[in-house]
């Protein structure tokens, strides 16, 4: 990742590869992180994302490679170190016993750095009833108050693992509204996974792309949306050739003198298709539901799919 | 501004950003001199991540259709007319092309496309002028 402003990382993995037992979970996956960024990390379940979210804070230790975060191995992070890291994961586990107060109370006592109009301001808006004990909260406000938890102490680094799958669309929101709070701070990074893309789509800059190990992608999220497009083509007399000079292609629908080709973007210009095959090409973008399962999908030549 | 964000067209945000603030420029709801909002009350407004509005904006100074300020933000350039007149030619080129397209497979003769063209705009004006008056008699 670029940044013009800072050339200071986060995170820098580094040919990190993870096995347990004989089963391969991380495969050779290198990329950096650096401040400013809300990076989302996305990828079927059991692609490994919270195996690798987990390195990043010493939980898990590679089996090849390296992990640094803070410029520090995450095996020899101290209590310092982690005192600027968040980190949210799926099943959230607090001390039931405690009621909602009381672990904020609890967790906050170990921060300087705490926000308090942060936190009341996340009580309040969560709706998180401070008398209810945590073991009888659902998994939704259990959620919440995680989320709380880790944002109230500013942490430079926050790390959230499918942070936002048991809230409802309204607490969904105002969390969105909270990462983009927090990336008024440029010094600050969030890195966020999730299987549910719409969740992320709104405030990432930064994708990457985790697949059965692999890193398939590390990338601006715009370049990401630029790069995989529907184009459609009308021809101005008869039909298109029947050979189309495009490389990256994924499916072809065609009937005569209108082709409708999904594909990566080509080199040609539009103009140069337009001219080359006597037709208007007009470009429909993609959303990002849309370029997802593409992702994982092998291109291949215009014309091996020409009898489409 | 008003400025309103589809997340599931597909078309990236900074894009929408920039074509929706262009479109104001080019029709004069945004006058020359005028200050643009700043990166982080847009992006708040919108609810969207800070550097896809910083990006929007970085592509529309790239087209001197604004100017930065050096710490006092972003303003909307003087645009000079045949400039004006290219820049509203590429916003609609997509559009015209379509029907130009269509026409031509259609059978159309060139004459006749732009004459249902010009129907077209008549009866839109006309619809505009009669919400106007309305408007006015109120």
């Amino acid at each position: 990742m670029q940044s013009e402003k800072d050339n200071k990382k986060l995170i820098e993995v580094i040919s990190l590869g993870k096995s347990f037992a004989n089963n391969e979970v991380l495969k050779n996956i290198s990329f950096q992180v650096e401040p400013g960024h809300i990076i989302g990390l996305v990828g079927p379940n059991s692609g490994g994302k919270s195996t690798l979210l987990r390195h990043l804070i010493g939980m898990y230790l590679p089996t090849r490679g390296s992990c640094l975060t803070l410029g520090v191995e995450a095996a020899n992070l101290t209590p310092e170190h982690l005192a600027n890291i968040g980190y949210v994961h799926q099943e959230a586990s607090l001390m039931s016993w405690m009621s909602c107060g009381e672990i904020i109370k609890y967790v906050a006592a170990h921060y300087k750095t705490w926000n308090r109009d942060l936190e009341k301001h996340l009580v309040d808006i969560f709706e998180l009833s401070l008398k209810q004990k945590v073991g009888v909260m659902s998994p939704g406000q259990r959620q919440k108050l995680s989320i709380l938890l880790a944002a109230c102490f500013e942490p430079q680094l926050l790390i959230l693992d499918e942070p936002a799958s048991a809230l409802d669309p309204m607490a969904r929101k105002v969390f969105l509204e909270l990462l983009l709070d927090i990336l008024q701070d440029s010094e600050r990074t969030v890195l966020i996974s999730s299987h549910i893309l719409s969740d992320v789509e709104k405030v990432i800059d930064h994708i990457m792309v985790l697949g059965e190990g692999q890193l398939l992608k590390d990338c601006c999220f715009d370049d990401l949306r630029e790069d995989y497009v529907k184009l459609e083509l009308m021809s101005l007399a008869g039909d298109l050739p029947t050979i189309l000079p495009f490389r990256h292609v994924f499916s072809c629908e065609r009937n005569g003198g209108h082709a409708m080709v999904t594909m990566r973007r080509s080199e040609l210009s539009l103009d140069e298709i337009r001219s080359r095959l006597n037709c208007e090409a007009t470009p429909h973008p993609l959303s990002f539901e849309e370029i997802y399962p593409l992702i994982f999908k092998q291109s291949r030549p215009a014309q091996e799919l020409s009898h489409v | 501004m008003l400025i309103r964000i589809d997340t599931h067209g597909g078309v990236p945000i900074f894009r929408q950003v920039k074509e929706q603030i262009t479109r104001m420029i080019l029709s004069g709801q945004l006058t020359p001199g005028e200050k643009l909002e700043s990166v982080a009350n847009l992006s708040k407004q919108l609810k969207v991540n800070p550097m896809t509005v910083s990006k929007a904006y970085s592509f529309m100074v790239e087209e001197a259709l604004v100017e930065r300020r050096a710490g006092i933000g972003v303003f909307v350039a003087e645009i000079p007319k045949n400039k004006q007149r290219e820049m509203t030619g590429s916003l609609l080129a997509a559009t015209l092309n379509k029907a130009a397209t269509l026409s031509i497979q259609l059978g159309l003769k060139k004459g006749e496309a732009q004459e249902m063209l010009g129907e077209a705009f008549t009866k839109i004006q006309s619809q505009q002028e009669g919400g106007n008056a309305k408007r006015k008699g109120q």
